[in-house]
């Protein structure tokens, strides 16, 4: 892939906020957007290099292939965020197994007693979401190091990071949805 | 001078045409004056048509076609008991001229609009931007593009009207940056969109909300609220009685938004009086499934209702006093009514329009898909290819290869929606990935979906070897609505014949039992201090009762047993869920 950071005529560097990467896109979609007069292709590729650059998994994925290092997405990931592993999975299952549940249910008093537990899970939820974030902000504060020091340098220890960071942004994904499923259980689904 | 576009908002029960004039979006008047034309078509016999006001005022007396838009690009198995009955197996209305599609009496409704512009503007009117509902599916946006095209227009635009609204809200506002949610509950659809304004780009982040969801199923509410009252058999109505009734509901229904009585009076038939608290209970299934589709464009966007600076409600059904509390008590905001509920999507069309046609520099809109689009893969699970709420236009590509030796060819189911089984999504079509001979895994054909900016998906077959692409056409799902019919009356004969199955009833009552039993003792634990000890003796003695009948091992006396443990709960379940959603909904 082409260099996100040049097509949207940013800086090369890990470290950058989410909301410069939303001004840059926003700029480039004045030139690039077919409505302002740009090409379909053009703005397709900046859209997508965007997405990129928001995740700050891929983001750090890409900077490891850009110094043609190897990358595995299978190896050591920090045992912080592993640590995270089983109180992730358990909220999660709770989740689905409240789904079954209900689902499953057949009188009114069923669905009611487990209903009762809605606001537990849900802050069950927001508590593990939270962990989850804080998480990510702190392996995040090692981008600026990388830049620093050349991403080439460091290389190994990005793959780390960059295996971490995914795992983070997967959970976060899933813990959001399962929220969803609380609300829609509740609200009589879509 | 530049091409004139001009803006259409088509409405489930009515429609507007808008255009720019000095860099404002205005709407064009009919010869009476009006800017608001009622989506009805009458037929006459030797192709003699009418539309809006005029139509209307046959209804009653004559057949009239209204809120057809609910019909748009929708199969026969997808439509519910009542709209089956009034169209054919085609999906079609029988009209004194001829049997006529959503799309044909769309198109005289679009002729009218094309027909009042060109008009006003005293030149032929050909391109314009139409609005969908911005929950509207492939087949659905395709269908509102036909409609245009037999109307004469091209349709150089399909906008989401919630996007619309917005645009109509944020014009003045261009120096702004702003999160705001559009609120958009109209006379058949209900959608709710997450925004980003900044510098005049106008980002939607995440869209949600109920393509079956509008003030027409709030009439129907008050029809039958009112046929019960009086003890008539609203089944019965033929299509004249209904429309009566339904005319009659909808007055009733706007004075309910200003009065706390109103009487609904049929005359011949009788009257009686329907209180807003009335109403308003009535309608709280309708507004959980609004907060529900809120809530969920919440989550999607990962917003906190802390973060938004407005939420702007438009369409007719805003009206409704208890639709605005919900959505305030929902954002936790006082909504903003500063958008003319009917006028503002075409409004916002018209601006779209003048983007398009150059005339509008300073605004750019940024949309979104607000389906998931994928395949069926093996085991009948879906395969998202792009996710919903992907700002549009998009792509996506897919590998295909040969299983076997040999293999000439495979089939691709293609989806839309949000479920992880494909057959609980939407088909939009299939087609055949064609390979050339080649060993097991030798053959590879490249797959490109893309999605427009008018939200229509088209796909493109790459072969690897040649580099040459084929445009796939995936075509209406060929469903065949005959064959899908027999295999339900099939299902459902065979269910007819176990259920006088003693077996079968015993063993139903018994799992209902299973579940009833552990859940009355944990809510009278929780709750039991809250009972009157008259209310507790009732759910006790039911509940021995099951316990007995369970022992006795009759299917008839354990369902009956099981019916009235349920009945003498059902105060006990609303509490629960009262504490519940109180819990839930008042703290972060």
């Amino acid at each position: 892939m082409k260099d996100p950071f040049k097509i949207l005529e940013l800086p090369r560097g890990l470290a950058i906020s989410s909301e410069k990467i939303d001004k840059a896109y926003r700029e480039a979609s004045r030139r690039l957007h077919p409505d302002s007069g740009g090409e379909k292709e053009d703005f397709q590729e900046m859209a997508a290099a965007a997405e990129l650059l928001k995740s700050p998994s891929r983001r750090l994925r890409w900077a490891i292939e850009s110094t043609e290092s190897a990358w595995d997405g299978r190896g050591r990931v920090p045992t912080s965020v592993m640590d995270l592993f089983s109180p992730v999975a358990e909220v999660i299952q709770k989740v689905d197994q409240f789904e079954l549940e209900r689902g499953n249910s057949k009188s009114v008093l069923g669905r009611a007693v487990l209903d009762a537990r809605v606001p537990e899970l849900k802050r069950e939820l927001e508590d593990v979401l939270q962990s989850v974030s804080d998480e990510e902000a702190g392996l995040l504060e090692v981008f600026e190091e990388f830049d620093r020091g050349g991403w080439l340098e460091f290389a190994e220890q990005m793959g780390e990071v960059a295996r971490g960071l995914s795992f983070l942004e997967k959970w976060q994904r899933e813990i959001r949805a399962a929220t969803g499923k609380l609300f829609q259980a509740l609200l009589g689904g879509l | 001078m530049s091409e004139v576009i001009v803006g259409i908002d088509l409405g489930t029960t009515q429609s507007a045409v808008g255009v720019m004039d000095s860099g404002f979006p205005i709407l064009l008047a009919d010869e009476s004056g009006s800017v608001l034309t009622p989506s009805v078509v009458w037929y006459g016999g030797d192709g003699k048509v009418e539309v809006g006001q005029k139509a209307l005022r046959r209804a009653g007396v004559d057949r009239v076609f209204a809120s057809v838009k609910s019909l748009m690009g929708r199969r026969y198995d997808e439509l519910d008991v009542l709209q089956k009955k009034a169209v054919s197996e085609q999906v079609t209305f029988s009209t004194a001229s001829g049997e006529k599609s959503p799309e044909e009496i769309s198109a005289e409704i679009l002729k009218e609009l094309k027909a009042i512009a060109s008009k006003r503007l005293e030149i032929e009117v050909v391109k314009a931007v139409v609005t969908v509902p911005a929950y509207f599916n492939d087949a659905q946006r395709a269908a509102t593009k036909r409609a245009g095209e037999l109307a004469g227009l091209e349709v150089v635009r399909i906008v989401s009207e919630p996007t619309a609204a917005a645009l109509s809200y944020g014009l003045d506002r261009l120096k702004e940056s702003a999160r705001v949610v559009v609120f958009d509950l109209g006379g058949g659809t209900f959608d709710v969109s997450m925004l980003e304004m900044r510098e005049g780009v106008f980002e939607v982040v995440a869209t949600a909300g109920d393509t079956h969801l509008g003030g027409d199923d709030f009439d129907e509410l008050l029809l039958r609220m009112a046929a019960k009252r009086l003890s008539i058999e609203w089944e019965g109505f033929d299509g004249l009685e209904r429309a009566r009734w339904h005319a009659e509901a909808r007055r009733v229904k706007h004075e309910l938004s200003r009065e706390d009585e109103v009487v609904f009076r049929i005359p011949f038939s009788g009257e009686c009086v329907i209180s807003r608290g009335d109403f308003e209970r009535e309608m709280s299934p309708f507004l959980d499934r609004v907060e529900g589709c809120c809530r969920r464009a919440l989550v999607d966007a990962a917003m906190e209702v802390s973060e938004l600076q407005a939420v702007v409600m438009v369409g007719g059904s805003s009206r409704i006093p208890v639709v605005k509390e919900r959505v305030k008590a929902v954002f936790e905001k006082e909504p903003d009514l500063s958008q003319h509920p009917d006028e503002a999507i075409a409004r916002g069309a018209a601006i779209q329009a003048g983007v398009l046609a150059g005339t509008v520099r300073e605004v750019l809109l940024l949309d979104v898909t607000p389906l998931s689009l994928g395949i069926e893969t093996m085991g009948g699970l879906m395969n998202v290819l792009i996710p919903r709420n992907t700002t549009i236009p998009c792509k996506a590509g897919e590998m295909f290869t040969n299983a076997a030796d040999g293999q000439k060819s495979m089939k691709v189911r293609v989806l839309q929606g949000e479920r992880e089984l494909a057959a609980d999504n939407w088909e939009l079509g299939a087609f055949e990935v064609e390979f050339q001979t080649e060993r097991k895994g030798q053959a590879r054909v490249g797959v490109e979906f893309r999605i427009d900016s008018d939200g229509i998906l088209s796909v493109l077959a790459r072969d690897i070897a040649s580099g040459q692409d084929t445009v796939i056409d995936v075509g209406s799902a060929a469903v065949d609505v005959a064959e899908a019919r027999v295999e339900k009356m099939v299902s459902e004969s065979v269910e007819f014949a176990f259920e006088d199955m003693g077996a079968r009833v015993f063993e139903e009552a018994r799992l209902k039992a299973d579940e009833l039993l552990p859940a009355v003792e944990v809510a009278l634990g929780q709750l039991g201090g809250h009972l009157e000890s008259e209310e507790r003796q009732v759910i006790e003695k039911a509940r021995d009762a099951v316990v007995s009948a369970i022992a006795s091992g009759s299917g008839p006396r354990l369902k009956a047993a099981v019916e009235e443990l349920d009945g003498a709960t059902e105060a006990l379940a609303a509490m629960l869920v009262d504490l519940a959603s109180g819990a839930l909904f008042s703290d972060s």
